[in-house]
């Protein structure tokens, strides 16, 4: 009698455990598809803003005590580079002397021809740079993605270009790392250029090619594709920000933000275009600190609307 | 793996000491003697239970990412949630990959909400079936945990590339980002798995609250 009674709970404990763990699937499939299909306002992204917002301080703090361990981690990585590294530099050096007496001169060649067609003001005029430290990483590697400790209350909006601070001599200062995903009052989380679903709209200067479409292909490799095959492309050339994406609307990135070297071409004797890889000056996975292009004037914002 | 075990009466405990998934008959008579005891033992578990997924969590969101080796992150979660599995059962692993998972998603800067939940809620109802019979097989357990780790990093994979994210090339995504990320999860398995053996102790399946007969 005892037995038939227990055999029954436990088939009632059996029905239960079943039961909650459906019902737990169902939830997880009715989130994960009101998520995708809600706005960025809605309450599952507002939950999830939320949650960012309690957890930045931690972030902030636990980043600062893990610096050490990094710094440590980074000397290591240095080192074990550091005479490859030289020897490039080196050559790179002795290559970026030359280019950099010639860009000065055109500099102010540009500067003297826009001041007299009166265009533009260049970014200075378009954007206030805010300095931000990063204080989050994504946990996985598809979404390739920080969060930063500064957000709306600084002017970041939505698309604000993200650049690197070139603090630490692995990139350039002013590199382009990517671009605001998400903001809020206190943070914001930024998608890297090698996260897949980042493009933008890039140009060879050097070959005078017109805006191709850039992005992610393997990781820490980028791919511009729109190239026409007339325009001579050469490895150790810089790949800049088009200001325009490749349909020819505007981009969220402004004009001439560098953004990584060629390193490999790719044409053959029937392709029309030219498949360039390129190497981002920026590796996100070092990135401490960043500037946030903040827009300022109508034509920034309207670029960030995209 | 049976569902139905015969458990002691509604009104003593919720755990059952897990002797492997024959284990279906009887009443355990040390429950029956001290029901205040075990009552109190498995609050203790989840409470413990609890814990180790809080630390977990904490961990994988605001330290790992921060420690770039190889382009991998290692899945600490993923190891955490199939030690409760088997050390508590289908239910608790469910549930503590169900909340693990969605913790993960709101706190770390990632732009989905639900997909690792539901992965890793799969995991732990999945490892859970196995409770008590790997306790002492530390490579089993191994084995178990990139078996998961694999289903968690492709599942999200599959997520992702429905979402129109590109992979890039197959050997790419393989060399770069699986490998890595299975050889470093694979690492740090065996300090996680003896914590929580550690801090739960013996496996023992908990199951639903009493019903009323």
């Amino acid at each position: 009698m005892a037995a038939t009674a227990n055999t029954g709970l436990a088939r009632k404990r059996g029905t239960l455990r079943r039961g909650t763990i459906a019902a737990l699937v169902v939830l997880s499939v009715v989130i994960f598809t009101a998520y995708f299909r809600e706005s960025n306002s809605g309450p599952l992204h507002g939950l999830q803003d939320g949650a960012a917002r309690a957890v930045t301080p931690v972030q902030s703090v636990s980043a600062d005590a893990l610096a050490p361990v990094r710094d440590s981690w980074d000397w290591l990585v240095d080192l074990r580079d550091a005479r490859g590294r030289a020897d490039r530099l080196e050559r790179e050096n002795a290559m970026l002397q030359a280019q950099a007496i010639e860009n000065r001169a055109q500099a102010e060649e540009v500067e003297r021809l826009r001041g007299l067609a009166g265009v533009g003001g260049g970014l200075a005029a378009d954007y206030d740079r805010v300095g931000g430290e990063v204080v989050g990483r994504s946990v996985t590697n598809w979404y390739r993605g920080a969060r930063i400790n500064v957000g709306s209350e600084k002017g970041i909006v939505v698309n604000s270009p993200v650049l690197a601070l070139g603090d630490d001599g692995r990139a350039p200062a002013g590199a382009l790392a990517g671009v605001v995903a998400t903001v809020r009052n206190g943070s914001s989380d930024v998608r890297f250029l090698t996260d897949g679903r980042t493009e933008v709209g890039a140009t060879v200067q050097e070959a005078g090619s017109p805006p191709g479409l850039l992005r992610s292909t393997t990781p820490g490799q980028l791919q511009l594709s729109g190239v026409p095959r007339e325009f001579p492309v050469r490895e150790g050339q810089a790949v800049l920000t088009a200001g325009f994406s490749g349909m020819g609307l505007p981009s969220v990135y402004p004009r001439g933000i560098p953004i990584g070297r060629v390193t490999g071409v790719g044409l053959r004797e029937v392709d029309v275009q030219q498949t360039v890889q390129v190497t981002p000056f920026v590796d996100p996975r070092s990135l401490r600190y960043v500037v946030v292009l903040a827009p300022t004037s109508d034509d920034a914002r309207r670029r960030a609307v995209g | 793996m049976s569902d139905e075990q015969v458990t002691p009466p509604p009104d003593t405990t919720q755990e059952i000491p897990a002797e492997g998934p024959e284990a279906t008959t009887g009443v355990t008579p040390e429950v029956e003697a001290a029901p205040r005891t075990a009552r109190a033992s498995a609050g203790r578990g989840l409470w413990a239970v609890a814990l180790l997924a809080f630390a977990v969590v904490v961990l994988q969101v605001t330290v790992l990412p921060f420690l770039p080796m190889a382009d991998g992150i290692p899945d600490l979660v993923v190891v955490m949630v199939v030690a409760v599995g088997l050390l508590r059962g289908p239910l608790v692993g469910a549930v503590t990959g169900f909340s693990s998972g969605l913790a993960v998603e709101l706190l770390a800067p990632i732009d989905t909400l639900g997909v690792l939940a539901l992965l890793y809620l799969i995991v732990g109802a999945v490892a859970g079936r196995y409770c008590g019979r790997t306790e002492s097989r530390l490579w089993e357990s191994l084995a178990m945990v990139l078996a998961a780790a694999l289903f968690v990093q492709l599942g999200y994979g599959v997520v992702q590339l429905l979402l129109g994210k590109s992979a890039g090339s197959p050997a790419g995504f393989v060399g770069s980002l699986l490998i890595p990320t299975l050889v470093l999860t694979a690492l740090l398995t065996p300090p996680v798995l003896l914590a929580a053996r550690k801090l739960l102790g013996e496996p023992r399946a908990v199951e639903p609250f009493a019903l009323a007969p």
